[in-house]
């Protein structure tokens, strides 16, 4: 028998032998070769076992095999003749141990970590308002059902727009990435993203893990909640949304607060704004009655009224001596009018009067508006009264000057001098004082 | 008192703005050092602000619609109709 015969028996024997064998064993020195296939060796304490793996089966594989890892590989004998050497030719890999899915879903997700999609420090806050929420998911599931329930009852003039989509299946990562990719293409579809599923098994949800959905999840420019399966699975999907509620009944609960709730809070707003409001014209209104009553504006007037009283009582008396006067005077009585005119005191008596009249009738018609305006218009009055009210400055510590007997306050000191008599308003009560010097700054130019 | 004028609020408000606008009104309002006439004015924007919410709030528009396709001018869509939401829409009727 030649050598070529005997390895070619060998062969034969071998696979005829075992066909269809499951080896268990560690895999070491996993490599890529020449046309792409896949060599690497399972082995375990005692015996190591080279294999190969065609490029077009290692390519199909969820995983990548990870060293180290203990595998089940199915699979046949064959002996290369050209060396010799005998090699398991492995048709299928199965993790041992942990499923195959749950081998890839550990890779995907210490990849897109590492990528950054799920950090959180992306994760955008949920409108409080959604004007339109975005749900995409089947339209034959229980997710839709139970959001639209929810939602019914927490917010019913909500506006909902579903993207159907498959969630289960070989198409279903291709449609619920496109649908989540609409959202974000059209201005205005929705402010806000619903991603659901309901419960289902762990490969029922395999779309929810696959690298097409996890990336549109991180990309959309529409903030999502995530709702796959129930609060116990965690997918890809549920990490990268914004927010990942445990079913899909708590994405419309975390989507939109209950319409009521907004309401009340409204409400309640309005109803301190009133308080607060109330309390401050309240407030307003003593201030400015105090003002009133205070002692230098409720003197005012009847200085005033004293004044005139005092002064018609003067020309009054003026005018009875003139009459009393005999007819023989009247020459007399006419130079000295003559002379009197040239008094200014005489000529400024009925100006006086007038003046003090007029001051009166201003004095009343100002108080009447202010007290008229007072009602109207509450605000501006006491708001001007707030800042100009000579109590407020006077409760701070200045005082303000008259010279005796004017109306306006003293602001230059070159308009008195030495012996002037003063008058000074403190905050309780008021001084007279006289001049003793006046200082004017000589660099005022 | 007058009815407060319609305090004029910017163009671009939102609804979370306006919420957190409201309740920084609030706030300011309880500060006693607070003229009046800035208060009445707060006061104004304040019953603004909670009118834009209310109305924020009725202005959505009640619809469950569903996407038949993508058109270069939005989304085409149609009502939701079947079973899922069967009751609902009874009870719309009925209401």
């Amino acid at each position: 028998m030649s050598v070529s015969e005997f390895v070619a028996r060998l062969d034969e024997t071998l696979r005829g032998r075992f066909p269809d064998a499951w080896v268990r064993g560690e895999l070491s020195e996993w490599s890529i070769r020449g046309a792409g296939h896949a060599y690497f060796s399972l082995k375990d304490e005692h015996a190591k076992l080279e294999c190969v793996m065609w490029a077009s089966v290692w390519k199909r594989l969820a995983f990548r095999p990870d060293v180290g890892t203990e595998f089940l590989a199915h699979g046949y004998p064959n002996i290369y003749a050209p060396y010799g050497k005998l090699s398991f030719v492995v048709s299928e890999l199965q993790p041992f141990g942990a499923g195959a899915l749950q081998i890839a879903f550990e890779q995907l997700r210490a990849r897109l970590a590492a990528e950054g999609l799920f950090e959180l420090s992306k994760k955008r806050k949920l409108p409080l308002l959604p004007r339109r929420i975005g749900i995409v998911t089947s339209l034959g599931g229980a997710a839709i059902h139970d959001i639209l329930r929810v939602l019914s009852l927490r917010f019913p003039n909500a506006h909902v727009t579903i993207y159907p989509a498959r969630v289960q299946g070989e198409g279903a990562p291709a449609e619920i990435a496109g649908a989540i990719a609409a959202f974000s293409r059209v201005p205005a579809s929705a402010d806000v993203l619903i991603i659901a599923r309901g419960g289902g098994s762990k490969e029922d949800l395999a779309a929810f893990n696959d690298e097409r959905v996890v990336r549109a999840v991180a990309a959309s420019k529409v903030p999502t909640i995530s709702a796959v399966g129930h609060e116990v699975d965690v997918t890809l999907t549920d990490l990268a949304a914004d927010v990942r509620a445990a079913t899909p009944s708590q994405a419309a609960e975390l989507v939109v607060a209950r319409r009521d709730d907004f309401e009340a809070r409204l409400a309640a707003t309005r109803k301190d704004l009133m308080k607060i409001l109330r309390g401050r014209l309240a407030e307003a209104d003593g201030e400015l009655k105090g003002l009133l009553l205070s002692t230098g504006f409720a003197a005012f007037p009847s200085k005033v009224n004293a004044g005139q009283a005092e002064a018609d009582a003067r020309s009054a008396a003026l005018v009875s001596t003139f009459r009393a006067l005999p007819r023989a005077f009247g020459e007399r009585l006419a130079r000295l009018d003559e002379r009197l005119r040239g008094w200014p005191a005489r000529a400024a008596i009925p100006f006086l009067r007038r003046s003090s009249a007029q001051v009166a009738a201003a004095l009343e018609k100002g108080v009447k508006a202010v007290l008229t305006s007072f009602s109207a218009r509450l605000s501006t009055l006491s708001a001007s009264l707030d800042a100009l009210s000579p109590l407020k400055v006077l409760s701070r510590g200045y005082s303000v000057t008259y010279r005796e007997g004017e109306g306006s306050p003293l602001r230059d000191a070159s308009k008195v001098s030495a012996g002037d008599p003063l008058k000074i308003l403190l905050e309780h009560g008021e001084l007279r004082a006289r001049v003793t010097e006046a200082k004017v700054p000589d660099d005022e130019a | 008192m007058t009815k407060p004028k319609a305090a004029s609020l910017p163009k671009n408000l939102t609804f979370e703005k306006a919420l957190a606008r409201l309740s920084e009104i609030v706030d300011e309002l309880e500060d006693p050092a607070k003229g009046l006439e800035s208060s009445l004015t707060l006061f104004e924007e304040g019953v603004a602000l909670s009118r834009f919410c209310r109305g924020k709030i009725d202005e959505i528009q009640s619809r469950v619609e569903v996407v038949l396709k993508e058109t270069p001018e939005g989304f085409e869509t149609k009502e939701l109709e079947g079973p899922g939401d069967g009751e609902a829409d009874e009870e719309d009727e009925k209401a």
